[in-house]
């Protein structure tokens, strides 16, 4: 495209974002970014700019959209047609080579794709053996995601394979949204004027990275450091190695960067928040204690960290003054400052480096915990829930990412595979006066993807009135929060309630915030308990949705304390239930019984039913008051 | 016979003034971002739509219907060529017909996922990358994105939700002086297409020289660097995500200026824009309209101006 590229230098703030790329553009060994951050923060603004900052650098795109043989290569299909050759053609990876593979929205890729992209940014090589091809290239890139999280999340496994993880923020300060608006204007208005207002600290940085370059072949870690590393990577229960390794790689281009070639623990302390915060997991033994044990210790020691702000923590990841390192003398600091700025970089946030800081060698006191204790949290939720978002669909819908040869009648044809297939063999096949001759064997398949959520019903008791406030409020309080997230998980989540003889459906399962909204306003409560009638209801409420839209995961959500006193058909309403239990626990319906009983003496019917249903039990009273959202939430995902 | 003549007149729409406003808007400034009209069915979304772009002669409209394929819309690898020449070529989609002119999605949030993911990248660069069936190809999209959805249908992704530049709530009109004239229109409209436009020529003609001539005057327009302080303050104040905001309601403002034949920027003008702009970027939360109260805005920028 034209010089329509906003330059690197004229983003303001940001400095995080800035300072990962900048060091993965000094050591790609790193091994990318992941940024992760809520929309309009110029996370691809930034990324782009880096196109120019120097000739040469290419900052390709992989589009959401890109199906397999692009992104690998595939059959050169201009030859094979008119030549019947068999020739390799390059796709995005072999584009992206020495460059930055760059993927926004990365939390929407299909993940068979990002796996293969993976697979390839980890060895540096791309092999290709499909359509009769056998092929092979280099392809080692700086791989650049970004992400919003509100549109879901990311598996912890593709996690951990950036490099560097930088939460993005937007500023809250009317001085820099000032700044940022007058800039984005002036460089709109002329684009070409604006960036050359900033060739000369785009040479600067540009040579500067050149610099650290050359240096980082100098740069030596101490096995003090390394030591350090690892107790990190320890205490934090990192999963494998790369966490450790990311970390000596980062340490050692920052060390460059500021033109030294010995690594100091400083260093160190800089980078690793950018290295451990979406590596950050729990015991992997599933110690509750130790975690409770870490969260009470840091509650002793500093109980208005608590209270901090997270823009705080955001900006200073690695505050100094909350670790058990010699004082820093400001004084020093800005002799040092004056010192270096000839050939220090133009970017104000790395910080100096210090002459008399210590390079630790082993033994040197030092704690893990208090380096990580800033840290902890903005840690994200390292835990799965990429099973519901993306399934491989049969219908003809969602989107098509590869080709597969077909089972079956074929329903999807893949035209462009297909004609691969067949392309080779043009010259020596018999075409009976058609364009293309195309044999059964080469007749290929689509392969599509689509996400789907699950579609939540929650199958409230309003009968009676001992705390009929109560269990609405629950529910209520559920249903907003999983409707306010329904876009990421794709639920749709509906509401029936029973009371007297009836069951009714009060919120049609849906997306809507407003629906249900006004649906949920009123409802009124009182009357006998037809259990039984509701399950049945429920359930059949289930299997109509599911004949209009065969993928979807049904789940239905009981709030009760399980005290029937609506028989069916005038049986026992006990009896009756627990029958319509056991014939809907066939129904590949997930149930959830949430148990409201309360008081002295406990019939444990919830319970029971929650058995014949197959479904998972909790009580109301051990869920924390509006957080049966969070519980249901964990409970679909496991 | 001429079939533009067809077409309802967009002065003839009756009420909705917030909707016509915001669609003039970005015609007459396309960096704005586009609009987001929320509303009940049969409040004259689409003819407004489709009016405005009669209106001019340098844009149309491009439908995207909601059951679109993603090959279409992105355009896809022209079979047809390739198996008669054997040679690929590029067969453009929906985006590549849209560029430089305006997107149009009815019930943009019954749109399918993957299709919505094309168009965030899209509208992001104004560019079209395609990388797929063995094509490799990229067009400019820049395209004036304008969505209409009934919000009891479900919401629209955040994502996708900011990059409309402007949102508009429609309700049908309330009074009967009004709905009796809307059905008059209607009818007389219906009955004779032609002598109906005729009748309103005078004022389509006007409104076109109103655009053209805000067009012209928008690159003189000027702004205080207390208004720009104000802005960022609003959108701190109101919670936003990122920085689109503030600077949607920049330009919005100055559209609106221009529109109103000044160079100067007004604080009416930035009210208005927030008006336009904000709804839908605050963060909500449960049991609350999203509704932005432009009252308590107002009262709120008197009370800190009499702070200074």
């Amino acid at each position: 495209m034209e010089n329509v590229i906003f330059p690197f230098s004229a983003i303001v703030g940001q400095e995080e974002v800035k300072k990962a790329l900048i060091l993965n553009l000094i050591s790609p060994k790193i091994g990318g970014v992941l940024l992760c951050g809520e929309k309009g923060t110029a996370k691809s603004t930034i990324v782009r700019s880096l196109t120019q900052l120097y000739f040469g650098l290419k900052v390709v795109t992989l589009p959401l959209n890109a199906t397999e043989d692009r992104v690998v290569g595939t059959l050169h299909i201009e030859k094979a047609l008119k030549e019947g050759k068999k020739v390799f053609e390059p796709g995005i990876l072999a584009e992206a080579h020495k460059n930055i593979l760059y993927i926004d929205e990365v939390n929407l890729l299909s993940s068979s794709i990002m796996n293969t992209i993976l697979d390839v940014a980890s060895s540096g090589i791309n092999r290709v053996e499909r359509e009769g091809l056998s092929s092979s290239h280099p392809a080692s890139f700086i791989l650049v995601g970004s992400m919003n999280p509100e549109e879901g999340e990311i598996k912890p496994q593709l996690l951990d394979r950036f490099g560097f993880f930088v939460e993005v923020k937007g500023s809250e300060k009317v001085s820099a949204r000032m700044e940022i608006v007058k800039k984005r204007l002036d460089f709109e208005e002329d684009p070409a004027l604006f960036s050359e207002r900033y060739r000369n600290e785009e040479e600067k940085l540009y040579q500067n990275i050149l610099k650290a370059q050359e240096q980082l072949k100098k740069v030596k870690i101490s096995e003090g450091l390394l030591q350090v590393i690892a107790e990190l990577n320890l205490e934090a229960f990192v999963a494998g190695h790369r966490g450790d390794i990311v970390m000596a790689e980062a340490a050692k281009a920052l060390a460059a960067y500021k033109g030294r070639d010995q690594v100091l623990l400083d260093d160190v302390k800089e980078i690793a928040s950018l290295v451990l915060s979406h590596r950050w997991r729990k015991s992997p033994v599933n110690t509750p204690d130790m975690e409770e044990d870490y969260e009470e210790e840091k509650n002793d020691k500093e109980p208005q960290e608590e209270n901090q702000s997270q823009e705080q923590e955001q900006n200073e990841p690695s505050k100094s003054e909350e670790l058990d390192l010699p004082p820093q003398s400001e004084l020093n600091e800005t002799e040092q400052n004056e010192k270096d700025e000839k050939e220090e970089s133009p970017l104000p946030p790395i910080d100096l480096p210090e002459e008399e800081d210590q390079i630790f060698e082993i033994g040197d006191p030092f704690k893990a915990r208090d380096i990580l204790k800033p840290l902890m949290d903005h840690q994200i939720r390292n835990q799965g829930s990429g099973r519901r978002s993306k399934t491989r669909t049969q219908a003809k819908m969602g989107r098509y990412v590869k080709y597969r040869l077909p089972k079956g009648k074929v329903k999807d044809i893949a035209l462009d595979a297909t004609l691969r297939a067949a392309a080779p063999f043009q010259r020596i096949r018999d075409k009976n006066g058609m364009a293309v001759s195309i044999h059964s064997e080469d007749i290929r398949e689509k392969v599509r993807e689509k996400r789907v959520g699950n579609t939540i019903l929650f199958l409230v008791d309003v009968s009676g009135s001992m705390g009929v406030q109560k269990r609405m409020k629950a529910a209520k309080g559920a249903i907003f929060s999983l409707l306010h997230n329904a876009y990421q998980k794709r639920d749709t989540v509906g509401m029936m309630t029973f009371r007297g003889k009836q069951a009714e459906v009060v919120l049609p399962p849906t997306r809507s915030v407003d629906l249900a909204y006004k649906c949920l306003k009123e409802l009124p409560a009182g009357g006998k308990t037809p259990l039984a009638l509701a399950l049945n209801r429920s359930v059949e409420l289930m299997k109509a949705m599911r004949v209009k839209d065969e993928e979807i995961i049904p789940v239905v959500i009981l709030i009760s304390d399980g005290r029937t006193n609506v028989a069916l058909k005038g049986k026992d309403p006990l009896e009756d239930v627990i029958n319509i239990a056991k014939q809907a626990a066939n129904e590949k319906i997930q149930f959830v019984v949430v148990d409201t009983e309360t008081g002295f003496i406990k019939l444990g019917l919830a319970k029971k039913i929650a058995e014949e249903l197959q479904g998972f039990y909790v009580r109301l009273e051990d869920i924390y008051d509006g957080e049966l959202a969070t519980t249901l939430k964990w409970v679909l995902e496991n | 016979m001429d079939t533009r003549k067809n077409i309802y007149p967009f002065t003839a729409i009756v009420g909705q003034e917030k909707m016509k406003k915001a669609l003039i808007l970005n015609v007459i400034n396309s960096k704005i971002g586009g609009v987001l009209i929320r509303g009940e069915k049969g409040t004259a979304k689409s003819t407004a739509v489709r009016a405005l772009a009669d209106l001019l002669p340098d844009k149309k409209v491009v439908e995207l219907p909601v059951s679109s394929t993603e090959d279409r819309v992105a355009g896809t690898l022209d079979i047809e060529h390739t198996l008669k020449t054997g040679e690929k070529r590029f067969e453009p989609g929906v985006l590549a017909e849209a560029d430089e002119n305006i997107l149009y999605v009815d019930e943009v949030n019954l749109l399918d996922d993957h299709i919505v993911d094309l168009l965030l990248d899209a509208a992001a660069m104004g560019v079209n990358i395609v990388e797929r069936e063995g094509i490799s190809y990229s067009h400019p999209a820049r395209f004036i994105l304008v969505g209409t959805m009934n919000p009891e249908e479900g919401d629209l992704r955040p994502q996708l939700l900011d990059r409309f530049g402007l949102t508009v709530e429609v309700i049908g009109e309330q009074n009967v002086k009004d709905r009796v004239e809307v059905i008059k229109r209607r009818l007389a409209f219906e009955e004779n297409p032609e002598e109906f436009c005729n009748s309103f020529e005078k004022e389509q003609e006007k409104l076109v020289k109103d655009i053209e001539n805000a067009r012209g005057l928008l690159d003189k327009v000027q702004l205080k660097d207390q208004l720009l302080e104000l802005t960022a303050e609003i959108a701190v104040k109101m919670g936003v995500d990122g920085h689109r905001a503030d600077i949607t309601m920049i330009k919005t403002a100055k559209t609106l200026a221009a529109f109103n034949q000044r160079t100067e920027v007004t604080e009416q003008d930035i009210l208005e824009a927030a008006e336009l702009v904000l709804p839908h970027r605050m963060r909500r939360k449960p049991f609350e309209e999203s509704s932005l109260n432009i009252e308590q805005l107002s009262q709120w920028i008197r009370a800190r101006a009499e702070e200074e």
